[in-house]
């Protein structure tokens, strides 16, 4: 009986991407006509018409760029602080890490604006600048995520290791790293989501150069084709293919992911 | 190490020291890049934001009211609070903030259903346990723009046109036109974001049962309790934690929720939740008034921590009364 | 956890050295290896903040560059830049981006940045005030470049983008109008190909009483095939006996978008305040009279809208007022194109930039095509504006001007007169005027209707319209910023598109809620 439910919901959580895919494969009037069913023929041309109207390989690269240096930077910058800020408790620590979490409640909106302009007066509205925004966006519920980690951890190897004179880095790379392992992959895993999928940043912060992430070019493509009207066409296979490269991602890592989500919210 | 050795004679109160101001050193090293990105990507221009909810700020100018043209300085620019006198004036704003409220009540809750049945039902079988998990959890995956165009898609034909129409499976006029309409809007927001998250919801409360001990679920039946007594008085209290967390995090997601929003409506037909509408208050207004759409943003700023922070209070509260 | 010890115990282990502690040289490793940690994070910070603004003021890799918001072209725009760059050596870059998106954030971030387009487009007097208020537009009659300043007062004066009459702020980027889209050919198959001229003539100078007496005949015609002998401008005209040719797939009168709320918003709505304005400019300034005295006007607008949506044509059979017509899956600009392409409405009610679509979709039929007023039930009481009258307003097409090309006062003097040197290319040049007509299918402002030919059935019917005279204006552009489109139309598309039927009380609520909109944004 249980399975019956759970069999129903699944179709209901897969229909929409069943639409999705089926609609890549047809024209315009015979998805209008007939949006339910299987095409009539299996056309790429729609996906191939899409992936060269969203210049897919290369906004792929780009995405993939910038998502890949976004969470390292996050991993990198937040790991320690976290870390050093739970080791050294200080009034200090108390307040920066207060600062932090109140900095997850501030909506994008308060300081977009001011931010994109005075990142350009350091000439810095580019990819690279982006970059160190995902950064600083991230790092507020990265850290606050090592924090409630990093407390659970004992301090016992950590301390044998400096008392035999490890220097910073061994001590980090070696021990401390490895602890946080699990953590580490919620915070890449959840940084990624939406950093992969974010449309407004970019849009603000790159939107008028040649080179544009996924979500960005399926955001003009959709514009620049169907000022009038929505070009379905278009859509459809466009979606597809942004959607295959994480779907590929995900199937291969889900169990790290489901792993670190589960702790993530054990910990936190 | 020939040091090594050296402390070992020591006492442990010197050991302790040797490691404190070990972490002493480094603190402000480690910390110095992460306060940097802080202090750069967020304080700064948070700060200049709230300033600039103070001027007539015009995006690419500061107008002088007493000049009727660009101010030559950002002083003769100062209006006081009267963007924020504007913003509380302007329907709009109110009617998007009424409406985002409205949409977070009913999407907390049914989010929440959803994901702790998903849990409940995903936890009762042994087989394909993992695999209807990961079929749940899919959706999570994929980015609100795109999700919101499949979705328009499904409620302006499938829904529309197939499904529920006179001449379709069910006749169900509520499930029609439902990007028309701000109450079915709405309705048609959470189920998508339902969708989208119940999946993550889940994985939480999967979590958070997986914590209950056996122990307590064999007592109770030896003791003879019902299934639902079993519920209300075992796994209930018990997965408070998990409901504060998941409870957290769609109070913030519904109340911050833009890119479907865009994707499903735009806003069209009364349906702008309060993210948009401080987007979109610069287009509404010629000259743009970025002035007032920073005042709404510190609104809103000020309302989300408002809430979270009594929410966050509330629970951990109870939660050590547990 | 020794969470507890460890700050209690912190209050004694003082930053005294301890310099007896065989430890002290390890902490002066540390002290160096943290120093030399923190100078690294300054180094780079430094340099990397000297490299990019040292980038900043180095060769921005265009001449001039221009934002273009008329994105329907892009693809030939960019084409455009190229052939310029080809003649002249100079380089060009262009952003193009669709008219009604975000344009103007965009544009906005540009101008805060530090490579200003010298270029930008500005859609008219509303989108004007920010640019004037913040000092960044240049006064074409006033600058020192003097080839420019006479192309620039070559614009005719009714087509400059101005706020006091004086001054004048852009190159305008084409001319548009719109009006009622007929098939030439339909035309023939319903009264008789030896009539097709002089129906159009006299269609043109119908009044409104004539013109709902065809409507009326015309849909009796499709749904009963009566064929009945209608009167216009005073000629007799009979619809063919039997169905022929094209009449024969025709399902209802008008095709029209009921989900674009900017086509019975703003281009309908336009019609009726060029009763009260002369253009965008008195508009901006109505007072409070004027916007009153519109109450005429928009009556007649109401009862035209109410004609006009009472008898559609829909894509498969006649349709109705109701949810489904605002739907944008069933009545948007493509399926109302390929309504009247499929040639199953007898008038559709768009703009010359509709030639393209409709192009597309049925290359023949788009080569046949002509324009008719859009007409009202106007009475001679609720005309205001001097000069006008009920007749003209009926048989006059709105044209307007719907972008300007600006230039921008914040960018070096030598990028401005590239820029100007450019514009009097575009506009005057022959690949310049080449790209203008044929790649953009603009008609040129700048174009002698007497000379003038354009390779598109609508452009050469505004021309028409232009040599003739019987042309009015766009006041709508300075009516307050939201409320034709935004506001009325959305009103119209949520409460009144979707009912059957409208009543005397429904026109009264429609006009009373544009004039009460009108004064709440002003």
């Amino acid at each position: 009986m249980v399975y019956v439910v759970l069999i129903i919901i699944t179709l209901y959580t897969l229909a929409p991407l069943w639409f999705l895919f089926t609609n890549s494969f047809k024209g315009q009037a015979e998805i209008i006509r007939d949006p339910l069913g299987p095409p009539t023929s299996y056309s790429f041309e729609y996906i191939k018409n899409a992936i060269e109207q969203i210049h897919f390989f290369r906004s792929l690269a780009i995405t993939f760029f910038i998502t890949f240096f976004s969470v390292a930077l996050i991993v990198l910058i937040s790991s320690v602080g976290a870390w050093i800020l739970v080791r050294n408790k200080t009034k200090w620590s108390q307040v920066i890490f207060m600062a932090f979490v109140a900095a997850m409640l501030i909506p994008f909106q308060a300081i977009m604006y001011p931010l994109i302009q005075f990142f350009d007066t350091l000439g810095l509205k580019n990819v690279y600048g982006l970059v160190f925004m995902y950064g600083g966006f991230g790092l507020s519920m990265s850290v606050f995520l090592y924090h409630g980690f990093v407390k659970g951890v004992p301090k016992g190897i950590e301390e044998a290791g400096i008392i035999d004179g490890c220097n910073i880095i061994q001590l980090f790379s070696h021990i401390v790293l490895p602890l946080l392992s699990s953590i580490t992959v919620t915070v890449i895993v959840l940084n990624s989501m939406w950093i992969w999928n974010d449309y407004l940043l970019p849009f603000l912060v790159i939107g008028n150069s040649t080179t544009k992430t996924l979500v960005l070019e399926l955001y003009f493509a959709r514009i620049l084709a169907g000022q009038f009207g929505n070009p379905w066409e278009l859509i459809f296979p466009s979606v597809l293919v942004t959607i295959v490269p994480i779907v590929i991602i995900f199937l291969f890592l889900q169990k790290y992911i489901v792993k670190g989500i589960t702790e993530g919210a054990i910990k936190s | 190490m020939r040091r090594g050795l050296f402390v070992y004679t020591e006492d442990h109160y010197t050991i302790r020291r040797i490691y404190m101001d070990f972490y002493k050193k480094w603190f402000w090293p480690l910390l110095t890049p992460a306060i940097i990105l802080f202090l750069l990507v967020i304080l700064f221009p948070f700060i200049v934001g709230v300033l600039n909810s103070f001027l007539a700020w015009r995006g690419t100018y500061y107008f002088d009211p007493d000049t009727g043209v660009r101010a030559q300085s950002v002083f003769s620019s100062f209006v006081g609070f009267e963007n924020y006198r504007n913003a509380f004036q302007d329907q709009r704003f109110v009617r998007a903030l009424i409406y985002t409220v409205q949409y977070t009540l009913v999407a907390v809750v049914v989010v929440n259903f959803v994901g702790l049945g998903l849990a409940l039902l995903v936890t009762k079988v042994n087989r394909g346990a993992g695999l209807f998990r990961t079929v749940f959890f899919l959706p999570n995956m994929l980015g609100g723009l795109a999700l919101g165009f499949i979705w328009q898609f499904i409620f302006q034909i499938v829904f529309t046109n197939i499904l529920f129409s006179p001449e379709g499976l069910l006749h169900i006029p509520f499930l029609r036109y439902m990007t028309q309409n701000s109450t079915k809007a709405l309705f048609a927001l959470v189920i998508l974001n339902a969708w989208q998250f119940g999946g993550y919801m889940m994985i939480i409360y999967i979590a958070g049962l997986g914590n209950i001990s056996r122990d307590y679920y064999e007592a109770a039946s030896i003791d003879g309790a019902s299934p639902m007594r079993t519920f209300r008085s075992i796994t209930v209290p018990m997965l408070m934690p998990s409901f504060t967390v998941v409870f957290f995090l769609t109070l913030s997601n519904s109340f911050k929720l833009l890119d479907q929003n865009v994707a499903l409506t735009d806003g069209e037909f009364n349906t702008r939740l309060l993210a948009m509408q401080i987007l979109r208050t610069v287009r509404d207004t010629t000259p743009p008034d970025y002035g007032k759409a920073q005042a709404q943003a510190v609104i809103f700023f000020l309302l989300v921590a408002v809430i979270t922070l009594t929410q966050v209070y509330v629970t951990k509260k109870r939660e050590l009364e547990l | 956890m020794k969470e507890g010890d460890q700050s209690v115990n912190h209050k004694f282990s003082v930053d005294s050295g301890f310099s007896e502690n065989p430890e002290y040289t390890q902490r002066e490793e540390y002290g160096m290896k943290k120093n030399l940690v923190v100078l690294l994070v300054i180094l780079v910070t430094v340099s990397a903040t000297l490299f990019a603004g040292g980038a900043a003021e180095a060769d921005k890799g265009y001449d001039i560059y221009i934002y273009n918001s008329k994105g329907e072209n892009a693809a030939q725009f960019a084409d455009m830049a190229k052939a310029y760059e080809a003649e002249t050596g100079v380089r060009v870059k262009t952003f193009s981006i669709g008219s009604g998106q975000d344009h103007m954030e965009t544009l906005r971030a540009e101008m805060n940045s530090s490579s200003k387009p010298s270029i930008f487009s500005i859609q008219g007097v509303k989108e004007l005030i920010e640019w004037y208020q913040g000092g960044f537009v240049v006064d074409l009659n006033t600058v020192s470049y003097q080839s420019f300043k006479d192309f620039a007062s070559g614009i005719s004066p009714s087509l400059r983008l101005t706020n006091d009459g004086k001054n004048s702020f852009g190159v305008p980027y084409n001319v548009e109008g719109y009006g009622f889209i007929v098939d030439r050919q339909m035309v023939a198959d319903l009264f008789g190909s030896n009539k097709v001229d002089a129906f159009i003539e006299d269609t043109k100078a119908a009044s409104y009483a004539e013109w709902e007496a065809l409507v009326k005949a015309l849909d009796s015609y499709i749904k009963r095939n009566t064929a009945a002998t209608v009167t216009l401008n005073g000629n007799r005209y009979a619809l063919a006996a039997n169905k022929t040719g094209l009449a024969q797939k025709l399902n209802g009168v008008f095709a029209v978008m009921g989900a674009e709320k900017w086509t019975y918003g703003d281009h309908f709505i336009n019609v009726p305040l060029n009763a009260v304005f002369d253009g965008p400019n008195a508009a901006a300034e109505a007072t409070e009279a004027q916007i009153d005295s519109l109450r005429g006007p928009l009556m007649a607008y109401a009862k035209a809208l109410d004609l006009k949506t009472s008898y559609l044509a829909g894509m498969n059979g006649a349709a109705r007022r109701s949810q489904d017509f605002v739907s944008s899956a069933n009545f948007g600009y493509d399926q109302a194109v390929q309504i009247f392409a499929d040639s199953k409405a007898v008038f559709f009610k768009q703009g010359n930039w509709a030639y393209g679509n409709i192009a597309n979709v049925n290359p023949q039929q788009a080569a046949r095509l002509d324009f008719i007023p859009v007409k009202m039930p106007f009475q001679a009481a609720d005309v205001t504006l001097p000069g006008m009258s009920v007749e003209k307003l009926n048989s006059s097409i709105p044209v307007f001007v719907p972008n300007y090309y600006a230039i921008n006062s914040m960018v070096s003097d030598k990028e401005q007169q590239l820029a100007m040197d450019f514009l009097i290319w575009l506009n005057t040049s022959e690949t310049g005027k080449k790209y203008v007509i044929e790649d953009f299918n603009f008609i040129p402002y700048n174009a002698d209707p007497a000379t003038t030919e354009l390779p598109n059935s609508l452009g050469n019917s505004i021309l028409d319209y232009i040599k003739s005279g019987n042309i009015i204006a766009a006041p709508y552009h300075g009516a307050p910023a939201t409320w034709s489109g935004d506001v009325v139309g959305l009103r119209l598309m949520e409460q009144y598109l979707t009912k059957a039927n409208w009543t005397a009380q429904d026109h009264q609520a429609i006009v009373d809620y544009a004039i009460q909109s009108w004064k709440d944004l002003n």
